[in-house]
């Protein structure tokens, strides 16, 4: 597995969903990658989901490995360089 | 009742509390933040007791909005995403629009609940407001975390200052009315209420701050936050109450449950109870908050916790409010009604 797809869901302005007219996608190639970072990505799969944070209006993130394998997350469980590799972009 | 509600919970500052790998002056510290909840937590049930009394005796009505009058805090965070990050000494004052925003915007948001609808802040109980600013860099959002408002920049392109839209900050704030009173879940029909709850609340504030009728109201949510790309694109607002389809909005919306699907994010699914709120507004005519935001708020905080409600209950509980709270104003009740009805087709 090397390519990540990371797209950004949800907030306040409901991006990603049926109707929204913005998309916010990004990628990262886990190849390139310092060891111990990538390990830590990829650990992301091999464990259960944890409970999403309390609140409202938080993002959500969708990680898809080419393997096809997916999962979803709140921001705060997902790695900076995942989030700051999404850009916010009308459709 | 009193509210129990604190980020870090009792029993784990009691733990750390007799960790002897802390220091003494950190064992201490925690020891006093427990006495200190307590303390608070016994103030403010006094506070609610007083100005339930003191409401009841005539000329003391003044008081009972100081005393209900909540403290506001806003933190900044300096672009990095670390809450609250660092706290405004006097944020009314400073030279940050971005803090005078947050601070002002909350306290009017405070005062709106308060003069409309008799809340005293988010549990009823007069809790300190936090507001946090500068989170992140270029981020696209606002959110309620369960404890406090937060606030992005924007990237400058697609979204600005996300304390610009006065409907924003009070949908935040609103989220932690909804969490305290009928606690719908973030999912699904539940979900969908929740967000409307906080559109609704949101949207009267900005009239309500504005003094507007419901016919001068624009009904848009986050119009002021749009940046230029956006703007450029001919968009003008995420979401709009009266034409939640409309192609100007950056999120179009359901108006009525055939098109409802089950897992909708809520932000789509809002636009449901969006509609009925109004149709039903707008039908009765004034100002919203004078009846039917009355009836909405009734709706959502006399009933107890009911994490899974539906359209269909909630719908129940805006007709049995009116009836209530208006008794024999047929013209209220039907507005109520047929709003509700239409939507839900």
């Amino acid at each position: 597995m090397t390519i990540l797809r990371i797209e950004r869901l949800g907030g306040l302005a409901g991006m990603g969903g049926m109707g929204s007219k913005i998309r916010s996608l990004g990628e990262v190639d886990l190849k390139v990658l310092p060891d111990a970072e990538r390990r830590t990505i990829e650990s992301l799969f091999d464990r259960p989901a944890p409970a999403p944070a309390a609140g409202n209006d938080r993002f959500r993130y969708r990680l898809t490995l080419d393997s096809g394998k997916m999962l979803e997350l709140d921001e705060t469980h997902v790695p900076d360089r995942l989030k700051n590799s999404v850009v916010d972009k009308l459709v | 009742m009193s509210c129990c509600c604190t980020i870090i919970p009792a029993a784990v500052l009691a733990r750390l509390a007799e960790d002897a790998s802390l220091s003494d002056g950190e064992r201490k510290g925690l020891a006093d933040t427990i006495a200190l909840d307590a303390k608070l937590r016994r103030v403010r049930v006094a506070n609610a007791e007083i100005n339930r009394i003191a409401g009841k005796v005539n000329g003391l009505a003044g008081l009972v909005q100081l005393a209900a009058a909540p403290g506001i805090e806003v933190y900044d965070c300096q672009t990095t995403m670390s809450l609250p990050g660092t706290r405004l000494t006097n944020p009314s004052q400073s030279a940050d629009a971005t803090a005078v925003r947050a601070f002002n915007e909350t306290t009017q948001v405070a005062a709106f609940f308060s003069q409309a609808f008799g809340r005293s802040s988010i549990d009823n109980q007069g809790m300190t407001l936090l507001s946090s600013i500068h989170y992140g860099s270029g981020y696209n959002n606002a959110f309620w975390n369960g404890a406090q408002m937060t606030y992005g920049d924007g990237n400058g392109s697609l979204f600005v200052d996300f304390t610009l839209s006065t409907d924003v900050i009070a949908h935040e704030l609103t989220h932690g009315v909804t969490e305290r009173t009928s606690a719908f879940v973030y999912t699904n029909e539940a979900g969908g209420l929740n967000e409307s709850m906080s559109d609704v609340f949101g949207s009267m504030f900005r009239q309500w701050r504005k003094n507007q009728t419901v016919a001068q109201a624009d009904w848009l949510i986050g119009k002021e936050i749009l940046g230029p790309a956006a703007l450029a694109a001919g968009y003008t607002c995420l979401r709009s109450m009266k034409d939640p389809g409309g192609a100007h909005c950056l999120s179009t919306q359901p108006s009525h449950y055939r098109d409802y699907r089950p897992g909708m994010d809520p932000h789509d699914s809002s636009g449901i109870a969006n509609y009925a709120f109004y149709l039903a507004a707008t039908a009765v005519g004034g100002q919203s908050w004078v009846k039917v935001g009355k009836i909405w708020y009734a709706a959502l905080t006399n009933y107890g916790r009911t994490p899974n409600a539906t359209f269909a209950k909630f719908a129940d509980r805006c007709r049995q409010s009116a009836s209530s709270l208006f008794p024999g104003d047929s013209a209220v009740y039907n507005a109520v009604d047929t709003a509700w009805t239409t939507v839900l087709t």
